[in-house]
């Protein structure tokens, strides 16, 4: 038995590149020494858990267009409840159980609905959450008003380990404290996203996505699959919308703009729609890439260039980066296409 | 008790919004039957033809109605490139890959208008703003006169064109049936192109009513996209007069909804709309099993 050959089957499984990836993301904290940089890679680590919680939907062959509204209702449901003085972590479940049960509101209108229909029914449904949120504009300044006070005095405390931690606190504790929440939330996230698609619900997303009439002659319960995927989804992103924005000191209706809705879309195309990893990284190339964009000070420009990115993809490389990756580390192990875990 | 005369008054404001969105899903739907496709940045390419007359009205200084007929010409054209460019290197591949396509059009589009134009509001003086058919109770502006007979006279003709000549007929094989169409000669690949420039023409003459009878800029073509949607969904995917009720139907409501509850409704109102008709009738109100 060659090294070579070794180091195909057990060095370099997938399970082991996870396991340096994790103690990668777990040692970072000990190199990032300003609070901006730090501030982006949990951006990134919530545009992972955003996209992620996309593609498990379309795993199941139902792509949202306004998953911004889950986002939203996570958010404003646990921003309210922890400003009303509820415990942190029970906020953040009960905002992330909102957008659940909103998602089975939602998945029971769209079950009957393809492709189209779904896409348009989700899409408008974002835009009417604005609107509604809007239209309660006093109540969320109020909301606002209370954050950004806690935020500066730092006197109530919204913050998930407790003690005083402001987001540009120079206090390198509290920075990492952030980072390793948004860590594990992400982690977390792909676990269950992985635990999902290999378990026998996953296989019956897989086939109601591939041909929904066989499927249901295999005995798969159509609904019952569908409405399972639409809550573990709305889950998935009402909690990182939960967690995202008592960090971010701030909410307001924009986080149902349209912009939100179609990041996860972009992100998880980019890295491969129906795979585990192309969502992660679909969102750290895309989201980097957006920052970097940021600092030249491109606004519009980066928008158009987001635009171009996805039509191009669409047109050239609808896979996305996974294929390639993928490629790349069977050239490494030497092996060829086993069913890698992907 | 609210005045007659007031309701009569957003009654006529309901079907001017509802004109809009009628030449808006008229020509979505025209695209839908022929080519299977949803076009998401139809609203774009309103906003674009908003655009074009504003350009070609801020250059010649002509009577805008006038201008609009080159500016549907021009989008037509557009609409055609779009297709041939675009969603023909998709079409097949799976739907969300059209989906998705026409989301990054929607970037594209509003951003490169951006760019071009500034998000500065604009407006198009329409030679008759100031003149109104004063009929004793209620006076009703010419400029939206116009634009319910333009709508009008475009789905006349439209519809003309649709039953009584060769091109119009190949057009309605197509949406019947592509394999048959085919086979009776006729070149598929150029109806998708004409279904795209005529739903981009009528889009460019929406986006342009728009522009006379209020203020825009490159953002202006979301939300009547969005509710162009929820109409060709109401009344049925593919089904014209479908779209031509539920389009005028949505309009009135919405200004009623304005009229008694306030601004921030008008959409929230649609999508309860949408939703009773879902519930009722998932194909809606005209349409068939696709």
């Amino acid at each position: 038995m060659t090294v070579r050959e070794l180091v195909g089957k057990y060095a370099v499984s997938l399970y082991t590149a996870y396991l340096l990836l994790v103690i990668i993301g777990l040692a970072l904290p000990l190199l990032i020494t300003d609070d901006f940089f730090n501030r982006i890679i949990i951006l990134t680590f919530f545009y992972i858990m955003f996209s992620t919680s996309w593609n498990l939907l379309a795993y199941s062959g139902q792509a949202s267009l306004g998953h911004a509204a889950f986002l939203g209702i996570g958010g404003f449901a646990s921003t309210i409840l922890i400003i009303n003085g509820v415990t942190p972590v029970l906020g953040v479940l009960t905002g992330a159980l909102a957008a659940s049960l909103v998602g089975l509101f939602l998945g029971i209108i769209c079950v009957r609905l393809k492709e189209w229909f779904l896409g348009l029914v989700t899409f408008g449904f974002a835009i009417i959450m604005a609107a509604v949120v809007n239209e309660l504009s006093v109540f969320i300044e109020a909301i606002n008003g209370v954050l950004i006070a806690v935020g500066l005095s730092g006197s109530m405390d919204p913050h998930m380990f407790g003690g005083s931690l402001g987001i540009y606190s120079p206090d390198i504790v509290s920075r990492a404290q952030y980072y390793y929440l948004f860590f594990f939330a992400m982690v977390g996230t792909i676990l269950a996203s992985h635990l999902v698609i290999r378990s026998k619900i996953g296989f019956a997303f897989a086939a109601i996505r591939e041909n929904q009439a066989e499927a249901a002659m295999m005995g798969v319960d159509i609904t019952r699959y569908k409405l399972i995927a639409f809550m573990i989804s709305t889950f998935m992103a009402g909690f990182a919308g939960a967690l995202f924005a008592p960090y971010n000191y701030f909410i307001n209706p924009e986080i149902f703009s349209i912009h939100n809705s179609f990041m996860p879309i972009i992100m998880t195309i980019s890295g491969g729609i129906g795979t585990i990893g192309g969502p992660v990284i679909g969102a750290l190339v895309i989201n980097l890439l957006w920052e970097q964009m940021g600092l030249w000070g491109m606004s519009i420009d980066r928008l158009l260039i987001l635009g171009l990115i996805l039509v191009l993809e669409i047109l050239f490389l609808p896979r996305g980066l996974m294929p390639l990756i993928k490629k790349i580390t069977e050239k490494i192990a030497g092996t060829t296409s086993r069913d890698m875990p992907l | 008790m609210t005045e007659i005369t007031t309701l009569l008054q957003i009654f006529i404001w309901g079907l001017t919004a509802g004109c809009i969105y009628v030449l808006m899903a008229v020509g979505l739907n025209m695209i839908f039957g022929v080519m299977k496709v949803v076009n998401f940045a139809h609203g774009e390419i309103m906003m674009l033809g908003a655009f074009s007359s504003f350009g070609l009205y801020y250059y010649t200084g002509l009577n805008p109605y006038f201008l609009m007929l080159f500016s549907m010409v021009i989008i037509g054209v557009f609409g055609v490139m779009i297709e041939r460019f675009g969603f023909r290197k998709v079409l097949g591949t799976g739907k969300l890959n059209e989906i998705f396509l026409s989301l990054g059009l929607i970037y594209i589009l509003q951003n490169a208008a951006v760019k071009l134009w500034t998000d500065d509001i604009r407006k198009i003086n329409s030679p008759y703003s100031s003149m109104a058919l004063d009929l004793g109770v209620l006076n009703i502006t010419y400029d939206r006169i116009i634009a319910i007979a333009f709508t009008a006279l475009i789905l006349i003709s439209l519809y003309l064109f649709l039953t009584k000549t060769d091109v119009g007929r190949a057009l309605r094989a197509t949406s019947q049936n592509h394999e048959a169409a085919m086979l009776m000669g006729v070149n598929v690949n150029h109806m998708y192109m004409l279904s795209f420039g005529i739903g981009a023409a009528l889009a460019a003459s929406a986006g342009t009513v728009h522009a006379i009878l209020s203020p825009f800029n490159p953002y202006m073509g979301t939300i009547p996209g969005i509710m162009a949607f929820t109409v060709i969904i109401i009344g049925g995917l593919g089904s014209i007069p479908g779209a031509i009720i539920a389009g005028l139907m949505l309009g009135l409501v919405q200004n009623f909804t304005i009229f008694y509850f306030g601004g921030a409704w008008k959409e929230a109102v649609a999508f309860v709309l949408l939703i009773i008709v879902l519930v009722i009738k998932p194909t809606g109100i005209f349409g068939e099993e696709h």
